[in-house]
């Protein structure tokens, strides 16, 4: 059996149901009834694509898979990479410099656009993270850094 | 005797400029709001009722409902740009819109969204006028045990249809339904899967969850491909007339459909807890099962716009219905509406049907130019707009996620929330590579906590066997032959490709 995402995302559905059906056990039927009936279906659907898959792996046929787009898994991955660094910088240095500070990184050197550019739009983002906070007053983080300070 | 003093008089009191000023002003809102994803016609309304506070009443009331108008125009922008609904009730638009601004057919996926949208908001507000005084019986017939299996009905039916696997669809709406039940208990208060977890304890909101299932995966996939649009970009497109042409025309050439929709998003938005969401992919996916040509549907086809777009707008409409006659709010915008016109006087019940019947026409009146107002602007701007499917990915990416940041973190201003989007990022992708359909598990969300009402209600108030009640029956009838039929496509989809 091929193990792919596919089948990792499958088997955790199966034990988060399982785990939801247990913890229900100790609570009263009017708390648990709803959970008991969508977990209940959803682990028997997803037990019947895990068996569904199994046969179907041991037949060789894969008609399901092949339609998964191959994607590229390096740009996935520092794709995955850089939304961590946005979070990271955004909750670290908060959105006011964080956000505009990651976007100028990102265009510099992931992007491999020009110094003017990417300064002019981490401007630009600066200016609307600035709107936001000084027009409609949003509460914006201030982050971790100036937490500390 | 019907009388019409009061609908010309209606329309009369909407008739000067400063009214009229006032009407510009919430489109224009309304546009900004729908264009931003995750701050939605709720935030809005939320922020500027201070400022119409002790005002005039018409006037006031006038701004609110523009806003709602526009802001249901305006967020399909994102929606076809960035695969990325504006507001909730644009996240059908995606499934068809997106991939038509992939195809390089942005400008007819908008222009038609507009034209429709133009339709529908229309229709809602002539339906609204029209059913007031009849609309009672039938809200009411819709007890909690029809409200449940339509519920129910629905989740099955989007799951049926939206993927190639009619078990993953459905297994997608029951992983909605099990998030929904994050949090406190509502019938006593004790908490389920909250993991010891503070944050838990009042559920997981919307917005973290559609930014991470929808937006964070196309970030990826922007960052994959390099740009929106997977032609290659041509000059001429970047003023794309003929496409412009083309989505009025197919408005117009599609007018069964939009009618269709338009019905059930008036319908759709007057049931309360549905509202303009579910309607919209209820709408998607009568629109798909009536097809007699099913096989571009999610890949791009007019169709797949055109039914949520009129639906979406037409539940303005529905919501009203039972906001306006009998309290009773269809959704939280009409909720957050229905608070609105208690501040500034209006009462809603038997007196706006009756003695204030004028001031309820100015207010559907207003709806009704709202929407031909946004339609023309975001038309306008549809032209020089779809530009940005050919811009480069990586000019993109940044503000895409500032918007996703942005509009997580405000949701309940903790950076929690920016950690549910990222697992629901993980999610998403996940679901987007395989091709599970990840609609199913949106529309089990929204709808998970009036499910489970409902279900409570039903087995307290009429027992074990509350869907032998004959309307709850027929839907209980149909969502098995939805699932039977679903399993039957997929068995004869899987011989013919063997």
């Amino acid at each position: 059996m091929r193990l792919d995402l596919e089948l990792v995302f499958v088997v955790a559905i199966i034990a988060i149901y399982g785990v939801a059906l247990f913890m229900a056990k100790g609570w009263p039927l009017q708390t648990a009834l709803f959970p008991v009936l969508v977990s209940g279906v959803g682990l028997s659907l997803a037990i019947t694509l895990l068996i569904t898959r199994v046969a179907r792996d041991k037949e060789g046929r894969d008609s399901e898979l092949r339609e998964v787009q191959r994607t590229n898994k390096k740009k996935v991955l520092s794709g995955f990479m850089w939304i961590l660094v946005f979070f990271g910088t955004t909750s670290f240095l908060g959105f006011q410099w964080g956000l505009p500070g990651v976007i100028l990184v990102y265009l510099k050197f992931d992007g491999k656009e020009k110094m003017a550019l990417s300064t002019f739009l981490a401007a630009i983002c600066w200016f609307i993270i600035y709107s936001l906070k000084a027009f409609l007053h949003l509460p914006l983080y201030s982050g971790h850094l100036a937490k500390w300070l | 005797m019907v009388r019409l003093e009061p609908l010309w008089q209606g329309l009369f009191a909407l008739m000067n400029a400063v009214t009229f000023g006032y009407i510009a002003l919430g489109v224009l809102i309304g546009i900004i709001v729908g264009l931003i994803p995750g701050v939605s016609s709720v935030v809005a309304i939320a922020i500027i009722l201070p400022f119409i506070w002790g005002g005039d009443p018409v006037n006031s009331s006038v701004i609110l409902l523009s806003l709602v108008g526009a802001c249901h125009c305006s967020n399909t922008f994102p929606a076809v740009f960035f695969n990325v609904p504006g507001s909730p009730s644009a996240s059908a638009t995606i499934l068809d819109g997106y991939p038509m601004a992939r195809k390089g057919e942005a400008a007819r996926a908008l222009s038609a969204a507009f034209v429709v949208s133009a339709m529908g908001g229309i229709f809602g507000a002539v339906f609204l006028a029209g059913t007031i005084p009849v609309m009672r019986p039938l809200v009411l017939k819709f007890a909690s045990p029809e409200v449940f299996m339509l519920i129910m009905l629905g989740i099955v039916m989007i799951g049926t249809v939206s993927g190639a696997n009619p078990v993953k669809g459905i297994l997608a709406g029951t992983i909605g339904l099990f998030v929904s039940l994050i949090g406190m208990d509502p019938q006593l208060g004790i908490p389920r899967y909250a993991l010891g977890q503070a944050y838990l304890l009042y559920g997981l909101s919307l917005v973290p969850l559609i930014m991470g299932l929808f937006a964070l995966p196309q970030v990826i996939d922007l960052a994959v491909k390099g740009r929106i649009a997977d032609v290659a970009p041509e000059r001429k497109a970047k003023t794309d007339i003929p496409g412009l042409k083309q989505g009025i025309r197919d408005a117009f050439h599609h007018w069964p459909i939009v009618l269709r929709s338009s019905a059930i998003g008036v319908v759709g938005g007057a049931i309360p807890g549905l509202g303009g969401t579910a309607a919209a992919f209820y709408a998607y996916a009568y629109t798909l099962r009536a097809a007699r040509d099913k096989k571009h549907f999610g890949s791009g086809d007019v169709r797949g716009v055109i039914a949520p777009e009129s639906a979406n707008n037409a539940t303005q409409g529905g919501e009203l219905i039972p906001t306006l006659a009998f309290g009773i709010p269809g959704s939280p915008v009409a909720a957050i509406l229905l608070a609105a016109f208690l501040v500034l006087g209006i009462i809603p019940g038997p007196e706006l049907l009756t003695t204030r019947l004028t001031l309820t026409f100015s207010l559907i009146w207003s709806l009704v130019i709202a929407n031909l107002l946004a339609s023309a602007i975001c038309l306008a701007l549809a032209l020089r707009a779809t530009w940005i499917t050919w811009v480069r990915g990586n000019l993109l990416i940044p503000f895409i996620l500032l918007f996703i940041l942005v509009g997580s973190y405000l949701t309940h201003v903790t950076l929690a929330d920016l950690v549910v989007t990222l697992v629901f990022g993980v999610v998403g992708y996940v679901m987007m590579e395989y091709r599970w359909p990840r609609v199913p598990l949106l529309i089990g969300f929204v709808l998970g906590g009036r499910a489970e009402n409902s279900l409570y209600i039903s087995i307290n108030t009429h027992g074990p066997l509350f869907f032998v009640r004959p309307i709850a029956l027929v839907m209980l009838l149909l969502l098995i032959a939805t699932v039977v039929f679903g399993l039957r496509r997929r068995k004869e989809s899987e011989g013919n490709e063997t």
